[in-house]
């Protein structure tokens, strides 16, 4: 029985492991918390193999726990704030980078773009890791969030203007 | 289609993410070995670390320096206790603890660092696995707050918010190795100062290379905030910083080192963070709920004279909302409850059916285009009389 879970989660990480890490990464500040989130929500879904083997969309089911995993995290110590790193940006590469000079302005660009995503509130920084860390359509996170589609809206709109106040504090 | 979320700033959010990211071969390897061992046995699965962190386990024995308490501000007990987590008040009450009157003033800012201790058990978790704790408290005051008995909610916000604290090793860049340390920090207000209460994981490792306590203003430290002299390894304030930033001394027993242990550190950063010849920031802030509404809402947002009502919840929790604006009664009924793990006060959402903290706000206006517009923004004073009002949002 339990060698049967174990090989449902084992299938399931073998077809959805990559694009849950993307999603533990986007939620994360650091790699290492990513991998500890990853982790962590494989080990939750040991225990609802069953539940995941009959859902219809197991890989909407392992979004939700491991945002359920991260929610958890956050709000534990709410009033506690995370300095979090500003690590390397892995593989996220500017577009174009003309030369050495302009190719590290722009690294250092996104790098403070990220930087201030991160530093968004909970309730927003989520969002915006699902819809630009995920590419998820607003349609999805919201069915995932269980938020009216024009809450989610309204939140991109927020971070993504808070993002933009942000860059002008720093110029 | 483009949607307005995916030009300017969203392009480059879209780029900031990485869309590639993926499982290294080693991680997916300790997973599925996990897993195949669960299968196995019964018992539930614990997966490990990739690389584990010495614990330090040495007695504490601080350098002996000199501590005048200065009367205007709370010794480090006292903020314990108003910080209201299970624990603190027993630690910085224990004998454990170095207080210090080490004052740095630089603009209109003093930091003061006021108490420095470390546990083996973080008083924020109940993990078995905890590899010992680092603790100070730094107090921050403003000129032209001085002598308030409260600071002002807008200024209040943005010293908490706005202040970081960071630990810093003597002979090793900051941005090289802070991300293994996992800082945090807790904000209070109390008599014109506000204090944080930072903590970390036991970096006394390299005590016998000197450790310091980095403080800077900023939304988040750049390399700006304190200069690396990479000959003799000492890190410094910038005087030239455009916020104010301190770096103080921490007076800590140089045989507290244990050179495996910081050897570790130092790998774990190695594999986290290459020195691949790119200065990365070095960390960055998350602001407080309180900040960032306050923030986008106080900010941004323009209350609407008229409108505030001050409230006192009945015995089930709830108050009432109302007022006319924009030609329609607004009608709210907030529910309120504390939340048993750390005292916040949360109000339920309705619309979302979920509790949040306050300050709160409930957007009631949304345009064409479901951007917001206008809405409810409430908060609580400390006896617990609710203060809501509308705000308009910008455009």
């Amino acid at each position: 029985m339990d060698e049967r879970r174990a090989n449902v989660i084992s299938r399931l990480t073998d077809e959805y492991g990559p694009a849950l890490y993307r999603l533990c990464r986007s939620l994360a500040y650091t790699r290492e918390e990513a991998e500890d989130l990853f982790q962590d929500t494989l080990v939750k879904a040991l225990e609802r193999a069953d539940r995941l083997e009959a859902a219809r969309q197991p890989d909407k089911y392992l979004y939700a726990m491991a945002l359920r995993q991260w929610q958890s995290r956050q709000r534990k110590f709410a009033r506690r704030r995370r300095i979090a790193p500003m690590g390397p940006l892995d593989g996220a590469e500017p577009e174009q980078a003309p030369g050495p000079e302009e190719a590290y302005i722009a690294r250092e660009e996104l790098r403070r773009v990220r930087a201030l995503a991160d530093a968004l509130p909970e309730k927003l920084r989520t969002i915006t890791a699902l819809y630009y860390g995920m590419d998820m359509p607003v349609k999805r996170i919201a069915a995932l969030l269980h938020l009216p589609a024009g809450t989610v809206k309204s939140r991109l709109h927020r971070a993504r203007t808070m993002i933009e106040e942000g860059l002008k504090h720093d110029e | 289609m483009t949607s307005e979320f995916d030009t300017g700033v969203g392009e480059l959010l879209r780029r900031a993410y990485d869309l590639n990211a993926a499982p290294t071969p080693g991680l997916m390897d300790r997973v599925r070995e996990t897993l195949a061992g669960a299968g196995a046995s019964r018992r539930r699965a614990r997966l490990s670390r990739p690389v584990a962190v010495a614990a330090v386990g040495a007695a504490l024995l601080f350098l002996s320096v000199a501590a005048y308490a200065a009367g205007r501000f709370l010794r480090a007990g006292e903020l314990a206790e108003l910080m209201d987590v299970p624990g603190m008040a027993e630690l910085f009450e224990g004998q454990d603890v170095i207080e210090l009157d080490q004052s740095v003033t630089v603009g209109e800012y003093t930091f003061s660092l006021r108490a420095v201790t470390r546990s083996e058990q973080d008083v924020y978790s109940s993990s078995s696995e905890d590899r010992g704790h680092f603790y100070a408290v730094v107090a921050v005051t403003r000129k032209d707050l001085e002598g308030l008995e409260e600071i002002p909610p807008r200024e209040y916000s943005e010293i908490s918010g706005d202040v970081t604290v960071t630990p810093l090793v003597k002979g090793c860049a900051p941005w090289h190795v802070n991300a293994v340390f996992n800082s945090n920090v807790l904000y209070k207000q109390y008599e014109g100062a506000a204090y944080i209460v930072a903590d970390c994981d036991d970096f006394t490792c390299f005590a016998d290379q000197g450790l310091y306590l980095g403080v800077c203003t900023g939304r988040y430290v750049s390399e700006d905030a304190f200069l690396f002299d990479e000959t003799t390894g000492q890190i410094t304030a910038n005087p030239d910083y455009r916020g104010a930033s301190a770096v103080f001394d921490l007076p800590l027993d140089p045989t507290l080192a244990d050179s495996d242990a910081a050897q570790t550190l130092l790998e774990r950063a190695d594999s986290l963070y290459p020195d691949d010849g790119v200065v990365y920031e070095p960390m960055l802030d998350e602001p407080s709920w309180e900040r960032s509404q306050r923030l986008f809402l106080w900010s941004m947002g323009q209350p609407v004279p008229g409108t505030e009502r001050t409230m006192t919840p009945d015995e089930n929790g709830q108050c009432v909302y109302e007022t006319v604006y924009d030609g329609r009664t607004v009608s709210r009924t907030f529910t309120w409850r504390e939340e048993a793990e750390t005292g916040r006060l949360l109000i339920l959402n309705e619309a979302e059916g979920e509790w949040s903290p306050v300050p709160f706000d409930d957007v009631v206006c949304v345009d064409v285009d479901a951007q917001p517009v206008w809405g409810i923004y409430l908060t609580v004073d400390e006896d617990l009389t609710f203060i809501a009002e509308i705000v308009t949002l910008p455009a």
